[in-house]
């Protein structure tokens, strides 16, 4: 599924908050900002309530090299990073949106997008190393399936 | 590589404040909440000193969405808020926005195509599709 091959989920050992306090710095030590961000508090499995933000991301530079040809690039910035609480541990999600359609893309925003994606990785992966497709494996088709 | 386009763009008629205003209405007569927004062009000229024409990313999501703070799944969560671009062009306005996902695809993108959907119909009210794309 184009959802499942352009998301990329990490693991990281330790809880919600202690993850998201590491998540922003390491984001802001590869001058990714987060633009906005959303709580999201519903029941996300089946073992309860789970704590999540949803966090839009982006880079100044990245969006002004993809919107220097045309701004219909822009649909596709920020980026969103998902941050959830899972028992003691935090599931870190990301979705490549250029990645989400077979379509003709904006000039110029694959590679800044890229670019941005790549910054993104390595700020999670530098607080959530383990990558984790497991939460999609099990639930995707109670998840998705009408 | 030449087929369709990843992203649709009407034209509004009208200068960017008051195209502004119309596509805000329109998204809230097709029961969406304006969750937020990135002023690309301020941040364009604050952070780099670069002058652009008034630019907009409205994060337009379902009330629904944002009254349960969430959908519930982690997928659909992840993919909203949907991004609509408002760009000032000369005496009228752009609005951009992701085509709907294929329909072939999960209940998750069937929501999220619906979704995109009902942004289109909104913006198709008030503006004209551009054809270059």
């Amino acid at each position: 599924m184009a959802v499942v091959s352009a998301s990329q989920t990490f693991l990281a050992p330790q809880k919600f908050e202690r993850t998201l306090k590491s998540l922003r710095s390491a984001l802001g030590e590869m001058d990714v900002e987060v633009i906005a961000e959303f709580p999201l508090g519903r029941d996300v499995t089946e073992r309860g309530r789970t704590e999540a933000r949803l966090l839009l991301v982006s880079s100044a530079i990245l969006e002004f090299e993809s919107v220097a040809l045309g701004r219909a690039a822009a649909v596709f910035f920020p980026l969103h990073v998902l941050v959830a609480a899972e028992r003691n541990q935090t599931r870190v999600s990301l979705i490549n949106p250029t990645e989400l359609f077979e379509g003709r893309l904006p000039m110029g925003v694959s590679e800044p997008m890229d670019r941005l994606v790549a910054r993104v990785v390595m700020a999670v992966e530098s607080v959530a190393p383990v990558p984790s497709g497991s939460y999609y494996d099990v639930h995707s088709e109670e998840l998705w399936d009408d | 590589m030449f087929g369709d386009t990843a992203t649709c763009t009407y034209l509004l008629q009208e200068q960017f404040a008051n195209g502004l205003k119309r596509i805000r209405g329109a998204l809230e007569g097709a029961h969406f909440a304006v969750a937020g927004e990135l002023d690309l062009s301020g941040r364009m000229r604050r952070k780099l000193g670069v002058g652009l024409p008034p630019c907009l990313v409205l994060f337009a999501a379902p009330r629904e969405w944002m009254g349960a703070q969430g959908a519930g799944d982690p997928t659909l969560d992840l993919l909203l808020p949907i991004h609509v671009v408002v760009a000032a062009a000369g005496f009228h306005t752009e609005v951009h926005f992701l085509r709907s996902l294929p329909r072939t695809e999960s209940g998750t993108s069937r929501v999220v195509s619906d979704l995109q959907a009902t942004v289109s119909r909104a913006i198709e009210k008030i503006g004209m599709r551009k054809l270059e794309d």
